[in-house]
């Protein structure tokens, strides 16, 4: 019998289609697939370290699961596309306080905190802070970024300072030396305004003179002497930077220390890796440094990365044993060496890796003698501290202080103002 | 006695060229735009009006609480910095933009030589994806590394460097500049459009009686071209006043939020913060006077058709 066209195509689409479905369903019922969305690391090395540890759990695991990699600054957009479409990757990464953000769509993970400490433990303060939410983990913390100071090691041996003197260095020290090193012509210099390299600065050096913006219960405690004395401090340091750090952005720093423009800055190792990456000889004469102490304590700032997995994953069980098998201590030692020491652990036997101490430029990093807390510590990590921070409410505060257009008691004031708008409108959890 | 060449009214134009008026055809015709604009423009808007009027978070429910949203805004002194600093980048930008697209709209229409290659390359700031010109320009604005810089120090012009984008005043300066060099092109593109449609026998009548160039352009060209000048302005205003990548990637609102706009706040607030009900009230505050300015604009372009 002669079959027309219409039949055929009848008869080819309904295989095809039956095919297509069929094989989706079949696949569906015995081949489960993780997708892990991760943050593009600046190191390419990480990336491929990263997939290759997810393509050997896969095998172990007879699933499929591959990584999907985002620029930084996607990661406020996805995520909250994630979370209203609930639809998405399995498991993603998580920056700073989005653990409190999204904990209502997060699976908790207290079963797989326990594993790692038992093994690996104990989390540090900053890792129990963020992920550990009333009692529950929301997250398992990855690895965080921390701010150490970044020095020119050169530029300091000429103002008569050796790499070892930073293990005591106070602030008032520290203020002495960046005198003389203005004098010199290589001045210490760090963002001082809207951008998150300024927090990491500005909110250890509150600390250590004993201010906190808000306490444990949300309330605002920023009007005291303590901050208005780290805010003095700073007044007395700024004339011994570039004016220009008030407009300075996440690279400025990096670039005016790879030119060798300035001798320190604080900044997570990635500029050191940056210049290993690319064979600059700078990178040998790039060292990590303890933040200066303060009266009352040594601070260190740092950006968090944990990891989450969420509750419309069909595979969240496989998803949490994918976060098991990454921070198993070989696997997790791969991931640091492949960021060239950038990344750094929130677990005791992790921070226990060699590697620091192996590379001289990273020797006073790891572990670090400072307590190292997130921005807005220790009020609650929920969308009131997180707002705060997004809008770089102390930061701003502080430059207006610094460039003269407000006294410290109006700064102050200022900062105040704006957290108190900000804490009684937004939820603190 | 009527001629052929006698002005027609719109309404006679439009049936002259349409035949019968078949209102069913047309609005099936219109029936796929249309359904794409209420699913890209108009649905969108809906739902940022009503996201504006409830404290919605990211993930949350929300509950209604009116106008509370606005006035919050409005008592929050970086919102009203940032009601300042879109007022005036607006307006400034739009206005410059428009006074030197017309000269330039006027040069590239009386070059004979090199018509298209010159065109080509007066497009090109406007052509360029906005993010890649950003990033140059905020390496052109650097007061360290910057090239600026260097030549206004290296020519003897100034002694030290301009503090670009660390000092509130001089930060709004460089995202004006930013932003007026991408748009010139726009205007001037759109002017030399409007200048090509004017009918060269009104300028040839014009010297005839004896009118001289800068009479011409004033009772002429610049007449005939309100129309094309009006939409331009609407256009770009809206465009302006919601810019986002230029602040964005050059000053992220600093320094110490004086070049922050509407867009970058709700960013902020919104997505990096969360607080999505808050940040649709950001951007849904300058709506009204948008509406009401783009209202007047097109009802006086309208009303012009009409006579003409």
């Amino acid at each position: 019998m002669r079959t027309t066209r219409r039949q055929f195509l009848k008869t080819a689409g309904t295989i095809g289609a039956g095919a297509l479905l069929g094989g989706r369903a079949v696949r569906a019922a015995t081949t489960p697939s993780i997708v892990l969305m991760a943050e593009d690391h600046f190191a390419p090395a990480h990336n491929e370290e990263l997939k290759k540890q997810v393509a050997a759990w896969a095998q172990m695991r007879k699933v499929e699961a591959r990584v999907d990699f985002i620029a930084s600054r996607q990661a406020s957009a996805r995520l909250a596309a994630i979370v209203e479409s609930r639809t998405g990757p399995d498991v993603t990464y998580l920056w700073r306080f989005d653990p409190g953000l999204y904990r209502a769509h997060l699976v908790q993970v207290d079963d797989v905190a326990k594993d790692l400490e038992t093994k690996y433990g104990p989390w540090t303060d900053v890792g129990q802070y963020l992920c550990r939410l009333e009692g529950h983990w929301h997250a398992i913390p990855f690895y965080h970024l921390t701010y150490p100071g970044n020095i020119i090691l050169s530029h300091w041996e000429k103002v008569g300072i050796k790499l070892d003197d930073f293990k005591t260095m106070t602030w008032q020290k520290f203020l002495e030396a960046a005198k003389e090193l203005k004098k010199a012509g290589t001045p210490v210099a760090f963002a001082v305004g809207q951008d998150f390299d300024s927090s990491e600065v500005l909110y250890p050096l509150l600390y250590s003179y004993g201010g906190r913006v808000a306490n444990e219960q949300g309330k605002i405690v920023l009007d005291s002497a303590e901050a208005r004395a780290a805010l003095n401090y700073l007044l007395q340091l700024f004339p011994e930077m570039p004016r220009e750090v008030l407009g300075w952005g996440g690279a400025d720093n990096n670039a005016a220390l790879l030119a060798r423009k300035i001798a320190w800055t604080a900044n997570p190792a990635t500029i050191y890796a940056v210049a290993k990456m690319q064979n600059n000889p700078v990178a040998d004469s790039i060292y990590h440094v303890p933040i200066p102490s303060g009266p009352k304590g040594r601070f260190r700032g740092t950006f968090a990365i944990s990891l989450g997995v969420w509750k419309f994953s069909p595979h969240a069980d496989l998803a949490k044993d994918l976060v098991r098998y990454v921070m198993q201590e070989e696997n997790y030692a791969k991931l640091v060496a492949a960021s060239y020491g950038s990344n750094e652990p929130y677990l005791k036997k992790h921070a226990e890796n060699p590697y620091w101490q192996q590379v001289p430029n990273l020797r006073l990093m790891e572990p670090a003698v400072e307590k190292v807390l997130p921005d807005g510590w220790p009020a609650p990590p929920g969308p009131a501290t997180a707002l705060s921070i997004t809008q770089f409410v102390l930061p701003v505060a502080f430059a207006k202080a610094a460039s003269g257009r407000l006294s410290v008691d109006a700064a102050i004031k200022d900062a105040v103002e704006g957290f108190q708008k900000i804490y009684e409108k937004t939820p603190l959890r | 006695m009527k001629t052929d060449t006698a002005p027609q009214s719109l309404k006679a134009r439009r049936t002259a060229v349409g035949g019968k008026r078949d209102p069913k055809t047309a609005w099936i015709m219109l029936a796929p735009i249309v359904a794409l604009l209420i699913l890209l423009i108009a649905y969108p808007f809906g739902l940022s009006f009503y996201l504006s009027v409830t404290d919605r978070q990211i993930g949350m429910p929300g509950k209604f609480i009116g106008l509370e949203n606005f006035l919050d805004n409005w008592a929050d002194d970086v919102f009203r910095q940032t009601f300042f600093n879109s007022v005036l980048y607006t307006v400034v930008t739009v206005i410059l933009k428009a006074a030197l697209g017309l000269p330039l709209a006027l040069a590239l229409y009386h070059v004979r030589r090199g018509q298209a290659p010159l065109r080509a390359v007066a497009l090109l700031p406007w052509v360029v994806p906005t993010s890649l010109s950003a990033i140059a320009w905020w390496w052109i604005f650097s007061p360290a590394f910057g090239p600026l810089n260097w030549l206004l120090t290296a020519s003897g012009l100034l002694a030290g460097g301009i503090p670009w984008l660390s000092e509130p005043m001089w930060a709004r300066i460089a995202v004006m500049l930013i932003n007026i060099w991408r748009g010139i092109p726009f205007f001037a593109i759109s002017f030399l459009a409007g200048l090509v449609a004017i009918p060269r026998d009104m300028y040839e009548a014009a010297a005839i009686d004896g009118a001289g160039g800068w009479r011409a352009f004033w009772r002429i060209t610049l007449p005939l071209l309100r129309p094309v000048l009006l939409i331009v302005l609407l256009y770009s205003t809206v465009m302006t006043i919601s810019d986002f990548e230029i602040i964005f990637i050059v000053t992220r609102g600093g320094p110490m939020n004086s070049t922050h706009l509407f867009g970058t706040l709700a960013f902020q607030v919104g997505l990096a913060g969360s607080q999505i009900g808050r940040a649709a009230a950001i951007g849904l505050f300058i709506f009204p006077v948008l509406a009401v300015s783009a209202g007047f604009m097109l009802r006086d372009i309208l009303r012009r058709e009409d006579v003409l």
